[in-house]
């Protein structure tokens, strides 16, 4: 019994504790977790000699009684027999790291990356832009990745001198400023390129294309697209000074070659669309006048995905189907003016009402078949009239 | 091995893809980032042969299928033909359809018959 009030006075205590800091955005995310599980794992392992100078370190910051009492308990804690006070935490995550190796220290800041690609993301998010806005939005986008403040773990600050914090934002910040700037020269050759070889052939074409990196759908209210061919940045020096230098010259060099990669990639495979595309154009262009045909092409072009869908129906049996509904209508309609003149003469409202709802619910139906008609016609001239519509 | 044995064996305009800052890297890093460039060239043709061979084995298919549309006898029937295939880049569906549509004397004849039928019952 005591054991277990023990426990829950505790627990209350902690949880206290845990939701004011949680409040500060300290706790429960993924990078924090990551960290305090490096720390630990680190701290755990500590040689003699390490954990000699770690001692005293951390004498010289909370005090000698602090020191003894972390000397004491840390074979119960790394055995697991006494759980960690959350404070004792917060001071072993600020005083392992200077202990780490170079690599691990490393490790620990870059836990920071999903949190910052987390915080952008809502800035970077638009559903649907316009080609004439096109070489704007990434602008907009590149300024606000050059100009965004970003929020990291409170033990970050402390960990790190603001050089090293510094750094490691700006390279972040370099790696994505130059995949925006590949995603747009890579998006406007897609739509200059792909519109340019829809056939001059009696059809309807709908254009819908959506962009990779930003996940956006395009809409091509104008072409030829406006705009420079690339964007120019006064991009962000990185004069890599910290400890750190090496591990980031590497990752910009990895980044460079992946981002050669991928336009390799995909430059190929714009070209490899336009060619499948022009083939299949062909095969339907042989068709006869009276047949139709309807075409959906999904493929995958320089910097996105592109879905056109061509269309072409025979407006003579559109306009048939449309007279012949039109005559199915008023037949029925006078018919069932003639049944219900003939039920009313049997004066039984039961089988009037029966029939009244019946006939009412029929010719409803076929009303809107006849209405659903003649919007087809009209909304397949119109596609044909602009020539192509986008979505 | 040299860098001019590397240019001689995979044909590879090397200097074109070097990264930024690549002189500044040591021997064995520089030898490190030629060899990946090697590597992704290699993997990246394959890819596209892959692709390229599946684009023309699409193309075939397409090419039958309309062929088989185009050999039917049209007169007095309606048809429909829905086809479907993967090209290296992506894929498409064609469905084509036609046929006779002068069945407007059918239709009316069948009209016709009702109408005077009604008239013959009500009267």
């Amino acid at each position: 019994m005591y054991r277990y009030n023990y426990k829950k006075k505790n627990y209350r205590k902690n949880w206290r504790y845990n939701s004011k800091r949680s409040t500060q955005g300290l706790y429960y995310n993924s990078s924090y977790k990551k960290s305090l599980e490096l720390i630990r794992t680190e701290f755990f392992n500590f040689d003699r000699v390490t954990f000699k100078k770690f001692s005293n370190f951390y004498s010289q910051k909370y005090g000698e009684s602090k020191m003894k009492y972390m000397r004491q308990t840390y074979s119960k804690w790394k055995s697991g027999k006494t759980n960690m006070a959350k404070q004792t935490e917060f001071r072993i995550l600020k005083c392992v790291p200077p202990y780490l190796s170079i690599d691990k220290q490393f490790e620990l800041i870059s836990y920071q990356v999903p949190s910052i690609i987390k915080q952008q993301k809502n800035e970077l998010i638009k559903r649907r832009i316009n080609a004439s806005d096109l070489e704007n939005t990434y602008k907009k986008f590149i300024k606000v990745i050059m100009e965004k403040e970003y929020q990291l773990d409170w033990f970050v600050k402390e960990v790190f001198s603001k050089e090293e914090v510094s750094e490691f934002l700006i390279v972040y910040k370099i790696t994505m400023i130059e995949c925006l700037r590949q995603s747009y020269e890579q998006v406007r050759k897609d739509l200059m390129e792909i519109i340019e070889i829809f056939p001059n052939i009696d059809c309807s074409i709908e254009f819908s294309y959506k962009i990779m990196l930003l996940e956006t759908n395009i809409n091509v209210d104008v072409f030829p697209i406006p705009g420079r061919e690339k964007i120019d940045v006064d991009i962000l020096k990185s004069n890599l000074v910290s400890k750190f230098k090496d591990k980031y010259k590497k990752i910009l060099i990895n980044h460079t070659l992946e981002q050669l990669k991928k336009d390799e990639i995909g430059s190929f495979n714009q070209k490899l669309s336009l060619y499948d595309i022009k083939k299949i154009i062909n095969k339907i262009k042989n068709t006869s006048f009276d047949q139709e045909y309807d075409t959906k092409i999904i493929m995958e072009g320089h910097g996105g995905n592109f879905q056109i869908k061509i269309q072409r129906k025979n407006i003579v049996r559109m306009r048939y189907e449309v007279v012949k509904q039109t005559i199915k209508f008023f037949i029925t309609s006078g018919l069932s003016g003639i049944i219900m003149y003939k039920i009313y003469s049997i004066q039984n409202f039961e089988i009037i009402l029966l029939f009244g709802i019946f006939f009412i619910i029929y010719l409803g139906i076929n009303w809107s078949k006849l209405n659903k008609l003649r919007w087809e016609v009209k909304d397949y001239e119109r596609k044909r009239g602009e020539r192509f519509t986008t979505n | 091995m040299s860098e001019k044995e590397v240019k001689g064996l995979q044909r590879i305009d090397i200097k074109r893809k070097l990264p930024a800052g690549f002189d500044e890297l040591t021997t064995k890093e520089k030898n490190e980032v030629i060899k990946k460039i090697q590597e992704q060239d290699i993997e990246i043709r394959g890819e596209m042969l892959r692709k390229v061979a599946k684009s023309e084995i699409a193309e075939h298919d397409l090419a039958v299928g309309i062929d088989a549309v185009q050999r039917l006898d049209h007169d007095r029937k309606i048809y429909s033909k829905k086809m479907e295939g993967e090209t290296g880049s992506g894929t498409y569906e064609l469905n084509i359809r036609g046929g006779d549509t002068k069945f407007i004397v059918p239709v009316l004849v069948s009209i016709g018959i009702i109408i005077i039928v009604l008239a013959l019952l009500f009267h």
